[in-house]
């Protein structure tokens, strides 16, 4: 298992997450769709060791996140998660190729320039490696955001609405692109989203209400 | 956490050799490129960088500058008294015309002295902006002191050169470089316009004075070439008791030297005296000590100034950068890693910044000595050389000062925590409303301040850290005033003009904005309130003056013989005096004498003077002992004496006091306590009549003259000559005179407040500055709505207007406070004199124009900035 969870709570001015007990195997892409304000994010966060748990168990990676300190988890985060946003929190200070190679220096990889030359010729961005994000357009931004929480190899990819600031046309595009890079490494996927148009592509779907986790059901694949 | 700085410091002092270090070299890497994404941020906004750069370059330079000119002025002091003093154990020196027969009186008849003659002249020479001082000293017996001038002589043979040769003489290093003078080559110099020759002997290698001109030659030339032949200046005594007396122990020596210093002393003619060397200067440098301590009040106010630059910049810096911190928090950047980059950066721009405020420094103390020479404060011609000292200051200045600013960053980026999701981050503010530490922190600094300042008997220095706990405080609490300022404006703005939602929006923006604006309010606050409460001081100290010298200088003409500066003030004929006493359209002649006596360990002057009526009413008296003061003096041996010596010697009205002059110690009785502002020594008055019973007649050096004449009219009634030899000068010239050198004292005050309010200017612009970046996207929204460019300047102007004058109102008040207590407090310590605080009419105006043009000034760019189509400035992002 990459993500147990068991009898999680966390509440904020009242309860927002209440027993939650979920477990995300290698390999797999799950869904996680809910309302706002049902407590997506903050599951995610609370995965990521973003936020603390009131009482209940994390486990990523196999380690218990419930029981790091703010340094321990900082190091897991680093290690073991790669983070794609709604608003891609690229840095806007570094270059798409210094975006890029940031997870794989915090990690000491040998990633070189041309190593992620390579994965940006993927996502067909080679021309744009030595340009500040502010000149990308948001697909493009969405792309290299997506590179960079995959590059360091992670055991878990969080994603939070990643299409949320993208057009249909691209959203699709950036979708279809995301699936295919964490099946083609093997690699996980918890990602919160409100289109339940995704439900098809994914291995696994869970929701989100009134703080509970309901199971949605399990899918075939594409 | 010690062991992961030390960590990071050893990584990048030894990156360069680990190549081979894989896991290293990554690791430095990842730092480099942390750091590189922090840096970046300076790559969009150049100007915040720049502004940080010069508030440490600004607010260190002017500090360097400042302990330049002091050094300068403290060198100066010591150097023109002490620099051919080294050696000896006493001098006779003195107001009056020293006589060579009096040091070959001595010389030939008390044993166990070693004497020296000199003669001290300033001379001239066209390629030198300064006077140089001459010094003539007799070779054979200077020889006998041992100083480093003498050790020269047996160096070179200088000793046998002078003798021998005419006119030659020994330059130090700095006039030789001065006036590109060779060795062997001619000097053409001027004393009292007439020309001499000199020949460059040889260099002083180690002159003692290495940064004033200063020539020594042969007495018997010198004496020539000024045309003194029977004149000294000084006489260099050491007491020669172990060669003379060495059958002798100890106490009967001691009891021998007591002796001989008693044998001199009664021998001495009147307006000489024996002085040990060190006491003229101890005594200079203590009347200087109060003027550097005001310097540096000044420039170390530019440092805050400075600071609060930094800290400004560097807070906004760091605001604008929370949102990547926290990306970079999620990512997995340690908070150690953040604080270690953030710390990196901010060390190399304090050094780089505060070695270019060095030269800045240097350049800055080269301006204000121009003003302090013209100001005729003593200070020497240049300046001296950097120290390593002064390096090593500015450097901890600006390293520990930046730091210090940029503390809040330092603590509080490595505890920005990891980009949550869900959250769009844009810079976060905290709210003052819902703290109330800085109303308790200013309040508590106003008690200690209050307290500090209450205590009579604290330092002047224990004071000034009053008065800048003080203004700190009145710092702290001026973003709560503001807050109520635009509280009432918003109440007022709702009953007077419901409907002008840009006016209500405008007040309400600048109470959201108030996070941000806060240390640009106070920087400019407390740079308004200082300008206003020195100009106050100083408004009321020139009036106090000037009142003072329309009393006291009451003759209508004023005079005294023709003197240079170097000589002493020459006695006026007797037959002169007599001569304008007998016209019957002179009322009175006030005939003064001027003695330095020391009363303590204080030198203070002693005016001598027949004190006719007119001269009295010139007198405010403050204290007497309830009987008329006056006839005391004048018939009943009594004196009076002035404010600052009342005070410095804690005297009051009937104490008696020991005055020591020629050898003679006198008890007399203090009758009256008057105002004066001309002497922050001390002065005491004495009528001629009870001087005379006491000591040596004293020839009068300068005269009032009371009646209805005119210069011409005197004039009319002396010969050519004697109308050459002489000086008047009327009232108004001498008032008009006196505060003009108060005037040039002062320009130096009001140099460093103009620096202390540019950088605060510039603190007001980068906040606006600031302010505009973060508000693009609300103003992009603002102009979706419809508002216009004229509109959307009108916010941002109205913001600017609103800071700059409640800034301006809260300097008002804090600025009324820093003007009382720097009269009340430092005036009082540092000089002795007691002076009430005046306004001039719209004087309180001024602060707020300051503000609103200091506002107005700094946010016509935002405005106009704003105006634009906010379109075109929009990020991708």
């Amino acid at each position: 298992m990459i993500v147990t969870t068991q009898h999680l709570y966390k509440s904020f001015s009242q309860p927002l997450l209440k027993d939650i007990n979920l477990e995300i195997k290698k390999g797999e892409i799950v869904l996680l769709l809910g309302q706002s304000g049902s407590g997506k994010s903050t599951l995610l966060n609370l995965i990521a060791g973003l936020q603390t748990i009131d009482s209940g168990r994390i486990c990523v990676a196999g380690q218990r996140l419930d029981q790091m300190n703010d340094k321990q988890r900082t190091l897991l985060r680093r290690r073991q998660i790669g983070f794609i946003y709604q608003h891609f929190n690229l840095i806007p200070t570094l270059t798409v190729i210094e975006n890029l190679l940031l997870p794989a220096r915090l990690n000491n990889l040998p990633i070189k320039r041309n190593d992620a030359l390579e994965v940006l010729k993927t996502v067909a961005l080679t021309q744009q490696a030595d340009r500040l994000p502010e000149y990308l357009s948001g697909g493009e931004q969405q792309r290299v955001a997506i590179c960079r929480a995959l590059i360091h190899n992670p055991a878990l990819i969080l994603a939070d609405e990643p299409t949320g600031s993208l057009d249909n046309k691209t959203a699709r595009k950036i979708i279809r692109l995301m699936f295919s890079q964490v099946r083609a490494q093997q690699q996980t996927m918890l990602m919160v989203s409100h289109n339940e148009e995704l439900i098809g592509l994914v291995d696994r779907c869970y929701y989100l209400r009134d703080g509970k986790l309901l199971a949605h059901s399990t899918l075939a694949h594409p | 956490m010690e062991n992961f700085w030390l960590t990071q410091l050893w990584l990048i002092l030894e990156w360069p050799k680990n190549e081979t270090l894989n896991h290293q070299n990554s690791y430095m890497n990842s730092l480099l490129l942390t750091g590189r994404a922090l840096t970046g941020h300076y790559r969009q906004h150049p100007w915040q960088l720049l502004l940080m750069w010069l508030g440490i370059t600004l607010g260190v330079a002017t500090v360097i500058s400042i302990e330049l000119l002091n050094d300068s002025a403290r060198q100066s002091i010591v150097k023109s008294h002490n620099s051919l003093d080294q050696t000896a154990s006493h001098t006779i020196e003195g107001d009056a015309v020293l006589l060579e027969k009096f040091y070959r009186e001595i010389q030939l008849t008390i044993p166990g002295i070693i004497a020296t003659p000199l003669l001290i002249a300033k001379v001239n020479h066209q390629d030198s902006e300064h006077a140089l001082t001459l010094v003539g000293i007799d070779p054979f017996t200077y020889s006998d002191f041992g100083d480093q001038v003498s050790q020269q002589f047996d160096k070179n043979n200088s000793l046998r050169s002078l003798l021998i040769n005419k006119n030659t003489a020994l330059v130090n290093q700095f006039t030789f470089d001065e006036l590109n003078l060779s060795i062997g080559s001619e000097l053409v110099l001027w004393h009292k316009e007439k020309p001499f020759r000199l020949i460059v002997h040889s260099v002083l290698e180690s002159a003692p004075s290495t940064s004033d001109n200063l020539l020594i030659m042969d007495i018997g030339q010198a004496k020539k070439n000024l045309g003194k032949e029977n004149e000294l200046s000084q006489i260099k005594l050491r007491l020669d008791l172990a060669t003379v007396f060495h059958k002798n122990t100890e106490n009967q020596r001691e009891q021998q030297r007591n002796r001989i210093l008693d044998n001199i002393t009664s021998r001495l003619p009147a307006g000489l005296y024996l002085d040990k060397p060190g006491r003229k200067t101890n005594n200079l440098l203590q009347m200087r000590r109060s003027f550097e301590l005001s310097l540096n009040a000044l420039s170390g106010m530019a440092l805050m100034m400075g600071l609060f630059l930094v800290y400004n910049s560097s807070h906004f810096g760091f605001l604008q950068r929370q949102p990547m911190l926290a990306q970079l928090r999620a990512m997995g950047v340690t908070s150690n890693e953040i604080g270690f980059c953030l710390f990196i950066e901010y060390i190399v721009l304090a050094i780089s910044a505060a070695l270019s405020a060095i030269p800045i420094g240097w350049l800055l103390a080269d301006s204000l000595l121009e003003l302090m020479v013209s100001g005729h404060i003593e200070s020497s011609n240049s300046l001296p050389r950097l120290s390593i000292s002064t390096i090593f200051q500015a450097l901890s200045l600006g390293v520990f000062g930046s730091l210090l600013a940029c503390i809040m960053p330092l603590v509080t980026a490595p505890r920005t925590g990891a980009r949550p999701f869900g959250n769009n981050l844009s810079a976060s503010l905290t709210d003052d409303e819902k703290h109330h530490w800085p109303l308790f922190f200013g309040v508590l600094l106003l008690i200690a301040a209050s307290a500090i300042l209450s205590i009579r008997d604290t330092s002047i220095v224990v004071s000034y850290a009053g008065i800048a706990l003080m203004m700190f405080g009145c710092a702290i609490l001026s973003p709560l005033a503001y807050r109520l300022i635009l509280h009432l404006l918003d109440r007022v703005q709702r009953r007077l003009f419901p409907h002008h939602w840009l006016l209500q929006l405008t007040v309400r923006e600048s109470t959201r904005n108030l996070s941000r604006t806060r240390v640009a309010l106070m920087a400019l606050m407390i740079a308004i309130a200082t300008s206003y409460g020195m100009q106050l001081m100083v408004g009321s100290f020139r009036l106090s003056v000037e009142n003072w010298l329309d009393e006291r200088l009451n003759a209508p003409i004023y005079l005294r013989m023709q003197q240079t500066l170097s000589t002493p003030a020459e006695p006026i004929p007797s037959h002169l005096l007599s001569l304008l006493k007998q016209q019957s359209n002179i009322d009175a002649v006030a005939e003064f004498s001027f003695q330095k006596v020391w009363v303590g360990n204080r030198q203070v002057e002693m005016i001598i003077n027949n004190f006719p009526l007119q001269t009295r009413s010139g007198y405010r008296l403050l204290a007497d002992n309830n009987r008329p003061p006056w006839p005391q003096l004048l018939h009943e041996t009594g004196i009076m004496i002035s404010e600052p010596m009342a005070y410095h010697l804690e005297l009051a009205v009937n104490d008696k006091i020991i005055i020591e002059l020629d050898g003679k110690n006198s008890a007399l009785n203090i009758v009256g306590i008057f105002q004066d502002y001309g002497s922050e020594q001390g002065r005491l008055i004495i009528s001629r009549n009870t001087y005379n019973s006491i000591w040596d007649t004293q020839p009068a050096t300068a005269a009032g003259i009371y009646g209805s004449i005119t210069i011409q009219s005197i004039l009319a009634l002396l010969s050519d000559d004697e109308q050459k030899s002489i000086k008047l000068i009327d009232q108004k010239a001498l008032r008009n005179l006196s505060l003009k050198v108060f005037d040039q004292t002062f320009a130096i005050t009001y140099a460093l407040q103009l620096v202390a309010v540019t950088v605060a200017f510039m603190g007001l612009f980068s906040s606006l500055l600031a302010i505009l970046l973060e508000r693009r996207e609300q103003m992009s929204i603002y102009h979706h709505l419809g508002l216009s460019g004229q509109e959307r300047s009108f916010l941002i102007l109205g913001e600017g207007l609103l800071i700059g004058a409640s800034a301006g109102i809260i300097a008002i008040a804090c600025g009324e406070w820093l003007a009382w207590l720097l009269l009340k407090v430092i005036n009082l310590k540092a000089f002795g004199w007691n002076l009430p605080l005046t306004h001039s009419a719209f004087g309180w105006l001024q602060p707020v124009v300051l503000g609103v043009l200091a506002a107005l000034l700094a946010t016509s760019y935002p405005a106009w900035k704003f105006s634009k189509d906010p379109r075109s400035d929009a990020r991708k992002s």
